[in-house]
């Protein structure tokens, strides 16, 4: 006998044995339909809806260190949670999310493809595909949580390992299952309902004394209450930042509907599968259809099996995309896109996507972003009404308006808009008050690099120092964060910084709450209402020269139609380096000269309160007349020519201030 | 057999080279990370540590003031050494000096009354050594209460989410939760209070959070079991804030306050608070009577932060002339002039007798605002907050400790204890010889327990903050540390008792606040 590898024909024997094996094996794991559906899903995951339009709605802070890991050991389905949190974080950088998500989904339809073949060994059919299709159409909400889909893997995964192992175990199989279900439901939480239903499903159909199967409702049921026993009884000392809910039953009353929809199709799907399967068994050969598969016979041997196949896939992948584009809201993306741009000042880009977003999704808080990016791109004065305007020219802490996208944390949301607000306006006290608040609601990795930035700009480097020190342990900005503690370590106050320099230039030097702010006497704690206005007002008081007070102030009176104030304030516009006084503020001053003063509007020059108005504002202005003629009284019609005559302040004044 | 015999000599062998091996492989690391010590390079300085506890007066059963050495270096060591006993030693390589609790035990019970002398050692990455200079740590001869009770909660502007109120080891690290919040729907609970420091019976005070349904109100914990205590009348009808103990545990007195909070817009901390309406009141737990005597309840006056002397005959709180709705006192413009006296009213507990309220302390003379008065259980002192002006000097910068001698009136700032920023809720060890108190001064936004020595002579000394078992834990805690209580033992808290008499209604739950009618005549 030769040594091996001398005898080339058992060796290349052997090499073709294990290229078959993992060809097999890979087919397992990747047959063509999964596949199909995964590119798919992935395509309607980063093209439809975004990861991060996902990230935005959904992330909060997630710090990548033991202490932040550690709260999420602590109450059933936490570490899905966990989990989930940690695939947000891919999600914030794009693509990186989608390929996780796109696993994560692998992970569940291989799982549940396996497990079914185990159920019913004639095959699985297309029983699989309904989750599947589940999968693609819930993933095609923002607000759909992602620990639903993590959590379904978990239970899938858990499943297939059961039916898979579970018929070595012989008697002990009640205990396993028992362990099983402890084990999945304090790592899935809900999802275990999953993984119990589909074990159990198995184990009904499957051979097995009644009292085993009995056995296994018990074992759920003590399985999953011996968990909540275990970690009730474990009173932490410490929670970092997550402090799960203490509340019974926890885990289901924070399954939403559509992670209830997923969750139920598995199981469903299983006793479909597995009842058909029992069926099979029980029926005579004549009894069994055209196109059954007889037990012990493969389906590839039935006739026309190959184009069957063919078009259950096409069937299949049609589906697919059916859902994916039932449920992908691309108006919602737009608009989740266009707050994401804001939070990372990609101004250009927000702007770019306020054109896109339609009338019935324009809210409050897309004004709000849409105003922050014309004034940092300084165009603020001039094209503000070429986007749709209404109410205030920022959010309203206490209302969020028409139009608002319901599944977001309103409330934290627009505190943190404020925050960022204020802090841009160098009101730092009031921009820390609202960071805060949005910090508490609602902790982010936005609103910590927000108190950072107002604690630099405010000189608490201890305080800065303290917020960094958290922030660094996040994916985003924790590079920002570490970039900042290294400038602070020995220095003494704060390193001088462009954007920390200009917030405490704009720092307010007078006390001016009594002008700003209402006090209530509430009852219980009294309080105050705040005024947006007259804290610019206020502000701009105080610095005449302060650009943004000004703008963000002549907004504001511009929305509400208020030309007396804009001609007021006219002749500050001198102080800031506009070429000429903005076209907007003299369509506002035209407009009280001409209704207020009762002026007409004549050849020549023309002044308004000392500021001369420009010539070819003037003209459109006559153009305008012209074109009425005798219909100057026709609101609806001036505003129409305004239009087209571009005449944009006009337009709005004249359409009823609320604009198309 | 005898193979067996043989084979098990071989592996007992094995064993033991093994273990003797690995303990002289230590040993080796031991003493090779101390090489070269002697040679050390003397600094010429103090140590960079933090937190600072270079200096203090540490009790003799505190736990291991571990700290962090923030000089660059590649191995640090430290070497704490007393008159008595062997010295502690210890190495790290990133700065984290953490003491093994036995030898820090038996180095501090062997030295007590002494000083400890600490040095610093940092190595270099061109691997030398440098020598820092030694700091004293001076171990008292008074213990301090072995317990510390306070409240934890988010840095609060007005809405909060979560808080819990803990009890610490001060001997140890061990921490354990006696009540949070999660546990009964968000509700808020705060202002426990002890009879002389002994952890039973104690007072806890809770307000609704989001769900309304949690009652506002005192809830009574002794003999193992809580129950909700009637404060309000129909002439005080809010809930109790602040609450004293009477040292024979049969009277409280408390606070019933209406303030409000606002925002400032400049200034370092933004939160103000001004109090509207403010009176105190006397709980009777043998008869569940609320009584308020003029004398501590003026309608022209408000009055807060009662605290009763050591010996029961004098009740301290704080007192100023009541503005609000009276003078044309705006509270958004005009909360700087508000400035509290300290005073002080006789009272006999046989028969139920009040003196006249007499001031102590004046805002006029000092100055400053007069606040949180707590009196030393051996009945020397009072300890109070100072600050520029207001009723709450958590939120106050300006606010430092002060001393007042009860025998002579004379009191004097606490210079080493206090900071530049805000100091309060102090209170008193059993034996008068520690404070403990919140300060803001780490970072001026949450506040973080802090202890100091008084010795005999009234002279306080540097204060330390609350030792962690991880030197690093407050660099990245956002959490705010209030109302700390020493106490001698460990509360115990039955707590399905204490949950049951949470969501219980409230006895005087009939009894609200009125709606304020004035809002209209509001100044605009």
């Amino acid at each position: 006998m030769l040594p091996f590898g001398w005898e080339g024909g058992v060796a290349e024997g052997l090499a073709r044995r294990v290229r078959a094996a993992r060809i097999e094996a890979m087919a397992r794991l990747f047959p063509a339909r999964v596949i199909l559906f995964l590119v798919l899903f992935a395509w309607h995951v980063e093209v439809a809806v975004d990861p991060r339009c996902v990230a935005f709605v959904q992330s909060e802070l997630f710090l990548w260190n033991l202490g932040y890991f550690r709260d999420f050991l602590l109450a059933p389905g936490d570490l899905c949670d966990w989990l989930a949190g940690a695939v947000l974080q891919a999600c914030r950088f794009g693509w990186p999310g989608t390929v996780i998500l796109t696993a994560i989904a692998w992970l569940i339809l291989i799982s549940t493809l396996e497990y079914l073949k185990r159920i019913s060994p004639s095959g699985a059919g297309a029983a699989w595909m309904a989750p599947a299709l589940v999968l693609i159409a819930v993933h095609g909400r923002h607000e759909y949580a992602i620990s639903a889909s993590v959590g379904a893997a978990m239970a899938m995964a858990a499943a297939l390992a059961y039916v898979e192992f579970s018929p070595r175990w012989g008697r002990w199989r009640i205990v396993g299952f028992t362990a099983m279900c402890a084990l999945v439901y304090s790592t899935a939480g809900a999802a275990f309902y999953v993984f119990a239903l589909c074990a159990m499903i198995h184990d009904f159909y499957g051979p097995g004394r009644w009292w085993m199967k009995a056995g296994c409702v018990l074992g759920a049921i003590t399985g999953r209450f011996l968990v909540d026993a275990l970690l009730g009884s474990l009173r932490p000392s410490w929670f970092f930042l997550h402090v799960p809910v203490a509340a019974g039953f926890a885990a289901e009353q924070s399954l939403g509907r559509f992670a209830a929809a997923l969750y139920a199709s598995f199981p469903l799907c299983a006793l479909l599968v597995a009842d058909r399967a029992a069926q099979r068994r029980r029926a005579t050969p004549a009894e069994l259809r055209p196109g059954d598969v007889h037990p012990g016979s493969s389906r590839s041997n039935v006739p026309g099996a190959r184009l069957r196949w063919m078009a259950a896939t096409v069937l299949f992948a049609a589906g697919a995309a059916l859902a994916g584009w039932t449920a992908a809201r691309p108006q919602v993306r737009t608009v989740l896109a266009l707050h994401a741009s804001a939070d990372g000042e990609q101004w250009d880009e927000v702007l770019r996507l306020a054109g896109r977003v339609g009338p019935e999704w324009y809210s409050q808080y897309v004004v709000h972003d849409v105003n922050m990016a014309l004034y940092h791109v300084g165009r603020m004065p001039y094209d503000m009404f070429a986007y749709r305007q209404f109410a205030s020219p920022v959010v309203v802490a206490t209302h969020p308006g028409p139009n608002a996208l319901p599944f977001l944390d309103l409330d934290a949301l627009a505190l943190r808009k404020l925050g960022d607000f204020h802090f841009h306006l160098g009101r730092l006290n009031d921009a820390e008050y609202y960071a805060h608040e949005s910090f508490v609601r609602r902790p982010t990795a936005e609103c910590l690099r927000l108190l950072a930035r107002i604690a630099l700009a405010k000189d608490e480097v201890e305080q800065a120092r303290a917020f960094l020190s958290v922030l660094r342990d996040d994916g985003v900005h924790g590079a920002w964060a570490e970039d900042w503690l290294g400038r602070l370590r020995g220095a003494a106050g704060v390193p001088l910084d462009a954007e920390i320099a200009s917030a405490r230039l704009l720092r307010l030097a007078e006390e001016d709450v009594h002008l700003t702010a209402k006090f209530v006497a509430n009852p219980i704690i009294a309080g105050r209402t705040v005024s947006t206005r007259k804290q610019i007002a206020s502000a701009l008081r105080q610095n005449p020269r302060h650009r943004m007070a000004f703008e963000f102030l002549m907004a504001g009176y511009l929305i509400d139609a208020n030309v007396a104030e804009v001609v007021g304030l006219l002749p500050m516009a001198a102080n800031f380096s506009y070429p000429a006084i903005p076209p907007l503020y003299e369509e506002a001053a035209m407009i009280h000269a001409r209704v207020y003063e009762r002026r007409e509007t004549t050849d020549g020059p023309m002044q308004v309160n000392g500021c001369t108005i420009r010539e070819e504002t003037i003209r459109k202005v006559r153009a305008l007349d012209a074109a009425l003629g005798s219909r100057t009284a026709d609101a609806k019609e001036t505003a129409r020519l305004a239009k087209e005559i571009g005449l944009p302040y006009f337009h709005f004044y004249y359409h009823g201030r609320w604009g198309d | 057999m005898g193979r067996l015999t043989v084979g098990k000599l071989q592996g007992g062998l094995i064993a033991v080279l093994l273990i003797g091996g690995l303990l002289a492989a230590a040993a080796w690391w031991d003493r090779r990370g101390g090489e070269g010590l002697s040679d050390a390079t003397p600094a010429g300085r103090l140590p960079r540590i933090r937190p600072d506890y270079i200096g203090i007066v540490a009790p003799p059963n505190i736990a291991p003031l571990n700290f962090l050495i923030e000089e660059p270096g590649a191995a640090y060591r430290v070497r704490v050494a007393g008159d008595e006993g062997p010295p502690l030693e210890v190495h790290s390589s990133d700065g984290r000096i953490q003491f093994p609790l036995a030898a820090w035990k038996s180095l501090l019970a062997q030295n007590r009354g002494r000083t400890l002398s600490v040095e610093v050692f940092v190595k270099d990455h061109d691997r030398a050594w440098r020598h820092f200079d030694a700091f004293p740590w001076k171990v008292a001869e008074e213990q301090i209460d072995p317990y510390l009770v306070y409240r934890v909660l988010d840095a609060v502007f007005d809405y909060y989410k979560h808080l819990g109120v803990y009890q610490r080891h001060l001997e140890s690290f061990e921490e354990r939760c006696l009540l949070f919040n999660s546990d009964f729907r968000r509700g808020c609970v705060n202002c426990h209070s002890f009879v002389g420091n002994c952890p039973a019976p104690f007072l806890i005070h809770t307000r609704p959070g989001p769900d309304e349904s949690i009652a506002a109100g005192p809830i009574w914990v002794h003999g193992g079991k809580a129950v909700r205590v009637a404060t309000r009348t129909e002439a005080m009808p809010r809930a109790a804030f602040v609450t004293s103990w009477h040292p024979s545990g049969e009277l409280a007195a408390f606070c019933v306050n209406w303030f409000g909070q606002f925002m400032r817009a400049t200034g370092a901390e933004p939160r103000e608070v001004v109090d509207l309406e403010s009176d105190l009141a006397i709980l009777d737990f043998r008869t569940g009577q609320v009584a308020a005597p003029r004398g501590i309840a003026d309608p022209d006056r408000l009055e807060t932060f009662p605290s009763w002397s050591a010996d029961g005959k004098h009740l301290f709180f704080s007192s100023t002339p009541r503005r609000w709705m009276k003078t044309d006192f705006d509270p958004l413009k005009d909360f700087r002039e508000v400035k509290y006296d300290l005073m002080g009213i006789a009272y006999d507990f046989a028969d139920n007798r009040w003196g006249e309220p007499e001031v102590l302390l004046s805002a006029a003379a000092t100055g400053k605002s007069v606040l949180q008065p707590r009196a030393s259980p051996d009945g020397r002192y009072l300890l109070f907050c100072m600050a520029d002006y207001g009723p709450f000097p958590a939120f106050q910068e300006s606010s430092d400790l002060g001393l007042m001698d009860l025998a002579d009136r004379s009191w004097r700032r606490l210079d080493k204890a206090s900071s530049r920023r805000s100091e309060s809720w102090h209170c008193w060890s059993s034996n008068s010889r520690w404070i403990v108190f919140s300060s803001r001064r780490d970072n001026g936004l949450v506040a973080r327990p802090y202890i100091a020595y008084l010795d005999r002579s009234g002279q306080d000394h540097k204060a330390f903050v609350l030792p962690q078992r991880d030197p690093r834990f407050y660099d990245a805690c956002l959490h705010t540390y209030n109302i700390p209580e020493l106490v001698t033992g460990p509360v115990a808290l039955p707590e399905k008792e204490l949950l049951d008499a949470i969501f219980s209604p409230a006895p005087d739950a009939g009894i609200a606040p009125p709606a304020w009618s004035g809002l209209n005549d509001l100044p605009e």
